[in-house]
């Protein structure tokens, strides 16, 4: 988890930065028929640590600033990392819901960030089994029902078995993919897996993109 | 609607060929990745830099452990006519026959055999000097760039052979030839300037006799010549030896021949000796044996008892048979005195004859009576081992005398043997030199007799090699040049550096940009975050403000 918007750099430079291109991103998924037709979102990756949660609480953190009203889902239960984040208790979470320990009313953490309410990964044992009723549609649903948006923290597809349960409960997904960190053939493999579950794919996003070329040199090539 | 009709129909054009959109320029299909490689080559600025100070250094290292060069010139002036001058090629039309012997000359004159006389005459000490730079008032780094330069070029005593002397002088001595002149210039390298002036002075004077002796045909024929005849003398010379050899000092007619009869010698002196040896050792047993047997009383005695009649009359019938043979002696020297027969003479003395006979037959009949007693005689035994050990000593004196004899023969023998193996190294050097001495002297004649035919039939290298500059001592070093030499690795340095950098970057299919990930099908780019800090934040920001 790194790179999220704290209250304490809203002025500075970087976070100047995250937020335009959050914009940007926004922007996309507006196009793509986000918050119309598309209400539950996933970000997902290919491994493990690329920053699909901090994408995905970054962009909720913005929506929420600019007075929509967002639930943060994470349902990457093998990293769980959004409730100490948000410094909310770990537990009841989505875990618990889906293993019918605790019901939606008590895992949501309401208003952790303006607009922003959080449900956390909470504790299983068996985050594969977990997923695999039809119980988490009906959360997702129950959580969107009252809310402008959903966003999902989806767990790493080559890391976690259930990351397909995940994204086929959800509306549309969008791949983050982290920069010089994966081949080509291997996006494209998790591109097409990811397409063969039925969910549409929004786009993709290049994170932690590193600029090599100095700009002076950038402008003449 | 553009301004310009005709590049919109390019456009167009391309764009048909292409497809929808066509590649950004440096991006087309098959060309090479600019992009991609200027990227690669800052993300990999460091190894460059590495590889970079790397060539640096290695030319810092030539440049102060780089000995200096001087370069010495002289010049040859090469004529030459006959019959090899003539070559019917098509392609050398323009070029006279002059000229191309003498281009020829230039690569002759490398020869090893050339190069090693001028070994032999400097000796590869001289050739093989290391470098000693040295400097008087010089700065402190420069005397320490000296101190190295010294021990690096630092040759050891046990390399400075023949063979390693004439690897250098391959390397350093060059003839070449300008074009359309008879000239050859000759150059030689050397770290030294005096060095390089005598090297080059002894191989123009050494090139001058050698060119003499292969290629100039008069003194080639004179060089048969004398050969062949050197050759005869020589085989002469050889034969003389060995006939003095055989006759003063080995005094045989046939070496190998008087060998092999004197060994055979030797073999059976040998035999002989240890026989008769053998032999004076048994008999000299065998008399001491008797000897120990005579010694012996109780084994052997040397007298034994026998029983006879012993009286009176047995000595008296003794001394009657003396007195009768006494009386016939005086009869029969009467008988001659006197011619009469009866004689009172010899009448007497038969009478006297008669009476002894008498008194005999009485004494005889007398001793009848008489009784046995024991006489002590010889003992035979002893008597034959008395005569068989003087027998013995007799032999034993001719067999001592026969050893004697086969000892000195056997010594006399071996003693040849001894010398004629002494002499066996000298005569085989001698026949060695002789069979050496007729195989040059047949192989002179041979060329004696080939040089007297080419001579006969007109054929004939006639050819002149003249100095016309002698060895010129250098003034200024020609190398190296220690500041190219830092540049020079300064650049092979970064071009390693950058052709890594391309043989990593050129299959690189990593996702490193935003177009890569573009690239994949139908999956579009929506959105960017890049990494946080300070220098991506300010090339990000100029990126955006520069529309991308």
């Amino acid at each position: 988890m790194r790179n999220l918007i704290k209250k304490a750099d809203a002025k500075s430079r970087r976070a100047e930065v995250i937020a335009t291109e959050l914009g940007y991103l926004w922007t996309g998924l507006l196009q793509r028929g986000v918050g119309d037709t598309h209400r539950s979102i996933g970000f997902c990756a290919i491994g493990d640590d690329e920053g699909s949660n901090t994408l995905a609480a970054n962009l909720a953190l913005f929506l929420g600033s600019k007075g929509m009203r967002v639930a943060l889902v994470e349902a990457a239960l093998r990293t769980r990392a959004l409730a100490e984040v948000f410094q909310a208790t770990p537990m009841p979470g989505l875990a618990e819901i889906l293993t019918g320990q605790a019901v939606l009313r008590d895992a949501l953490r309401q208003e952790v960030a303006a607009g922003v309410d959080l449900l956390p990964a909470g504790e299983t044992a068996d985050p594969f089994w977990a997923f695999t009723g039809d119980n988490l549609r009906g959360v997702i649903t129950e959580v969107t029902a009252d809310r402008d948006l959903c966003l999902v923290d989806v767990p790493s597809l080559n890391q976690a078995p259930e990351a397909s349960f995940v994204v086929r409960s959800l509306d549309a997904v969008v791949l983050v993919v982290e920069a010089n960190r994966h081949r080509m053939d291997v996006v494209q493999r998790n591109l097409k897996m990811l397409r063969s579950l039925g969910t549409p794919v929004l786009g993709s996003v290049v994170n932690e993109l590193i600029h090599e070329v100095p700009t002076l040199v950038g402008k003449m090539v | 609607m553009t301004k310009n009709l005709s590049d919109e129909m390019q456009r167009n054009a391309r764009q048909a060929l292409a497809g929808l959109t066509p590649h950004r320029q440096g991006e087309e299909v098959g060309g090479l990745p600019v992009r991609r490689l200027i990227a690669a080559f800052f993300r990999a600025r460091y190894l460059v830099f590495g590889t970079t100070l790397f060539g640096v250094l290695i030319g810092m290292f030539m440049a102060i452990t780089s000995s200096n060069n001087y370069v010495s010139t002289g010049k040859f002036l090469f004529t030459s006519s006959g019959a090899e001058s003539r070559q019917l090629d098509p392609n050398q039309a323009k070029e006279t026959s002059q000229e191309t012997i003498a281009t020829g000359a230039a690569y002759i004159l490398n020869s090893d055999d050339l190069l090693m006389r001028v070994v032999t005459e400097m000796t590869p000490q001289r050739i093989l000097q290391p470098y000693q730079p040295t400097g008087e008032g010089q700065g402190s780094a420069k005397e320490l760039f000296f101190k190295i330069q010294r021990d690096w070029n630092a040759v050891d005593e046990s390399n400075m052979t023949a063979e390693e002397a004439l690897k250098r002088l391959q390397k350093t001595i060059a003839v070449s030839r300008p074009q359309f002149t008879d000239v050859l210039i000759a150059t030689c390298n050397a770290n030294n300037p005096e060095l390089a002036q005598e090297i080059l002075a002894a191989y123009m004077v050494k090139a001058v006799e050698w060119h003499i002796e292969k290629y100039e045909d008069k003194d080639a024929y004179e060089a048969a010549k004398t050969a062949s005849e050197e050759s005869f003398i020589s085989y002469s010379a050889a034969q003389r030896a060995m006939r003095e050899f055989l006759e003063r000092k080995a005094r045989v007619n046939s070496f190998d021949e008087h060998k092999q009869a004197v060994t055979l010698d030797e073999i059976e002196n040998a035999a002989r000796f240890k026989k008769l040896s053998d032999d004076l050792t048994f008999k000299t047993e065998q008399k001491a044996r008797i000897e120990q047997l005579l010694e012996d009383e109780v084994k052997l005695p040397r007298t034994v008892t026998r029983k006879i009649r012993q009286s009176i009359t047995t000595e008296l019938s003794t001394e009657l048979r003396s007195q009768l043979a006494s009386a016939y002696i005086k009869l029969s020297g009467l008988r001659r005195q006197f011619v009469d027969p009866n004689a009172p003479e010899i009448a007497n003395q038969l009478r006297l004859i008669a009476d002894i006979k008498s008194s005999l037959e009485n004494m005889t009949k007398t001793d009848d009576k008489e009784t046995w007693v024991d006489d002590i005689i010889d003992n035979q035994q002893y008597l034959d081992a008395v005569t068989d050990r003087n027998k013995l000593e007799r032999e034993l004196w001719g067999l001592a005398a026969q050893v004697k004899q086969a000892g000195e023969l056997h010594k006399g023998t071996a003693d040849e043997l001894k010398r004629l193996a002494i002499l066996g190294q000298e005569h085989e050097d001698l026949r060695s030199t002789l069979l050496r001495s007729e195989e040059i002297k047949l192989a002179a004649g041979l060329n004696w007799e080939v040089a007297q035919q080419k001579r006969a039939l007109g054929l004939g290298k006639f050819s002149v090699l003249d100095s016309i500059q002698g060895a010129s001592l250098p003034l200024e070093k020609e190398g190296p040049n220690r500041g190219k030499l830092l540049i020079g690795g300064l650049f092979v340095g970064l071009f390693l550096g950058l052709g890594l950098v391309v043989l990593r970057a050129l299959p690189d299919r990593v996702v490193r940009t935003r177009d890569d990930l573009e690239d994949l099908e139908g999956l579009a780019v929506i959105g960017v975050m890049p990494r946080l800090d300070r220098t991506n934040l300010r090339r990000h920001t100029a990126m955006r403000e520069q529309g991308w």
